[in-house]
């Protein structure tokens, strides 16, 4: 059995609010006697993430997943239970672990805007205590792998996003960080330079092993770079596993598609709701709890005669949308 | 400590790239040089010395004082808005501490607004009442004494700021302060005008080791009172790093950052 590199148990945070009435007299009531309420940001998680595991780790807004990385990066401390994270208890020895994790901000670049990367990569190197020949090499390994050589020496300004991200994540892998927190590493960027990103992901996870913790809201991060996806939702993880077993647990639907030689003219099955439909083709949705497919496929077939046919199962956007509404 | 060292040089470099902000704030206290000049021209009427000062050596004084104190950076702005509005988590996650990076950014944002100012100001006091008896001699020790006015000066601001853990908006604070600077401190005027149980007072609080003490240095240098001056400052800086450490301490535990 593989070691754990990130072990949470019943972790809590509560945050204390402080709540005020509109108008001039909430104000001064707020000020005599405040009305502090508490909220439960994440309510009694346990998780062990492996060494080398890339998992997606997402929620919608105000799920408790930022507050969640906080607190394995030890900027936050917990109000109840424990984590260990590369063997270290993250808030009490927040500075060491520092040196063995990564981390990319997608909405917050931490490159310095009027300087080229270059400038910011050599404050790095200082910053993580790097050897400085050590530094030298691992730099010239990832400019190359990262296809930067033309662009280090630019103003960051002036250069794209794609190529941006690029050097934040070249400036957050120059400490060798055993675990990468990223977070919307894709936010912003057209569809080649997220493919490539997710690419180099890929890349140096399977070379140096780095394991990865992703939170994104692009399920095409996700569905790409994960095989592993833990869901958090009102503070709670809702659902923890394989990205394949949360399709079979939650994708009670399927979709077909389909084309006719004959004009459409609808069908009749209980389990059988059509989304979209055109003189020749549809777009069918089938609950596969309340009608086998084969059935809807074998009636179809029988009243009309079928040009083509595609079986599809739902987006997994629709998957995750379906499990954050529930209470 | 060559992390903080390397914090504060990209940070100067990147300061550059404003050099207009520095240019057009100097101007503006060029502005107000000009009118102090022409308040103690008339005050110095018939007077060669007012305790111990020519007028050269008050008008560069009160240069001196200026663009100490106006080249404060906005260290209470930043931190307030990072501990209120969530960003401290992007300086968390690197291993420094965040008093020290922010000790380095100061630094190098004062230095180039100190040179800035003075150097502008030093043109027009320069025109407007001449030279005095400088001590070349002087400039290490004095170069000395500005920096530890700068530390003392970020430590007490920050341990201010700080206070951003448990209120929300910490400005009102530094704004006594900065009064406190400006007055007791000795910006607007050397301590030696003010009532002598005054001026005893404030000879030995920590604001007039930032504006006073290496003013007065800087224009009637005395060794004597040099050590005196540096003690105090490294004593002030110890007391006062102290308090910010430990407000930090204290408050990093009740960080409190929701959302995501």
């Amino acid at each position: 059995m593989e070691e754990s590199i990130i072990e949470v148990k019943n972790l809590r945070k509560i945050f204390k609010t402080k709540h005020k009435e509109a108008g001039f007299l909430g104000s001064i009531k707020s000020i005599i006697r405040p009305d502090i309420r508490e909220v439960i940001a994440v309510d009694d998680i346990s998780f062990k993430i492996k060494k080398g595991e890339i998992v997606a780790f997402i929620g919608p807004n105000g799920a408790g997943k930022s507050t969640t990385i906080k607190m394995l990066t030890g900027i936050l401390y917990p109000t109840s239970g424990n984590a260990v994270v590369s063997g270290l208890i993250p808030w009490n020895k927040r500075k060491k672990l520092a040196y063995n994790i990564g981390s990319i901000f997608g909405q917050k670049p931490q490159l310095w805007y009027h300087l080229p990367a270059i400038d910011t990569f050599n404050l790095f190197s200082h910053i993580y205590d790097l050897d400085q020949k050590e530094y030298k090499e691992r730099l010239n390994y990832l400019v190359g792998l990262f296809e930067l050589k033309e662009i280090i020496n630019t103003p960051v300004r002036k250069l794209s996003l794609g190529q941006r991200m690029k050097c934040e994540i070249v400036a957050s892998l120059l400490n060798k960080p055993k675990i990468l927190f990223l977070d919307e590493p894709t936010i912003g960027l057209d569809i080649i330079a997220k493919q490539k990103i997710r690419e180099l992901i890929k890349e140096l996870n399977q070379k140096e092993k780095v394991t990865i913790l992703l939170t994104s809201h692009d399920t095409q991060d996700i569905e790409r770079l994960c095989k592993r996806i833990i869901i958090i939702n009102h503070g709670k993880i809702v659902y923890d596993g394989d990205i394949d077993r949360l399709n079979k647990k939650y994708l009670k639907n399927k979709i077909i598609s389909i084309k006719f030689e004959d004009p459409f003219k609808g069908i009749d099955l209980n389990g059988v709701k059509i989304i979209s439909s055109e003189k020749y083709s549809a777009d069918i949705e089938v609950n596969t709890e309340k009608i086998p497919i084969k059935k809807v496929i074998d009636s179809l077939i029988k009243k009309y005669n079928v040009l083509d046919i595609t079986i599809s199962n739902t987006p997994i956007e629709e998957v995750i949308a379906n499990i954050y509404k529930q209470k | 400590m060559r992390k903080y060292f390397e914090i504060g040089k990209i940070n100067f470099l990147n300061y550059i790239n404003y050099f207009g902000e520095f240019f057009f704030k100097a101007l503006f206290i060029l502005l107000i040089l000009f009118i102090f000049v022409n308040i103690w021209k008339a005050a110095y009427a018939g007077k060669a010395v007012i305790e111990g000062f020519t007028i050269a050596m008050m008008m560069w004084y009160l240069l001196f004082t200026e663009s100490i104190v106006t080249s404060t950076s906005s260290v209470i702005k930043e931190v307030n808005k990072e501990i209120q509005g969530g960003d401290i988590v992007y300086q968390l996650n690197k291993p420094y501490h965040y008093i020290l990076y922010h000790l380095s950014r100061a630094l190098s944002y004062r230095a180039i607004g100190f040179v800035v100012t003075f150097s502008m100001g030093a043109i027009l006091v320069w025109i407007m009442v001449g030279g005095f008896n400088f001590n070349l001699l002087s400039i290490p020790a004095i170069i000395i004494i500005i920096a530890l006015a700068l530390i003392l000066d970020f430590f007490m601001i920050m341990s201010i700021a700080l206070l951003a853990f448990w209120f929300e908006d910490t400005n009102s604070f530094r704004w006594v302060y900065d009064k406190f600077l400006f007055t007791i401190g000795g910006m607007l005027i050397p301590l030696e005008i003010f009532p002598k149980w005054l001026s005893n007072i404030s000879g030995v609080l920590p604001f007039s080791f930032v504006a006073y003490y290496p003013a007065k240095m800087f224009v009637n240098f005395n060794v004597n009172e040099l050590l005196r001056v540096i003690i105090y400052q490294i004593g002030y800086i110890f007391i006062f790093a102290v308090l910010a450490f430990t407000i930090y301490h204290f408050g990093s535990r009740r960080l409190n950052i929701n959302g995501g």
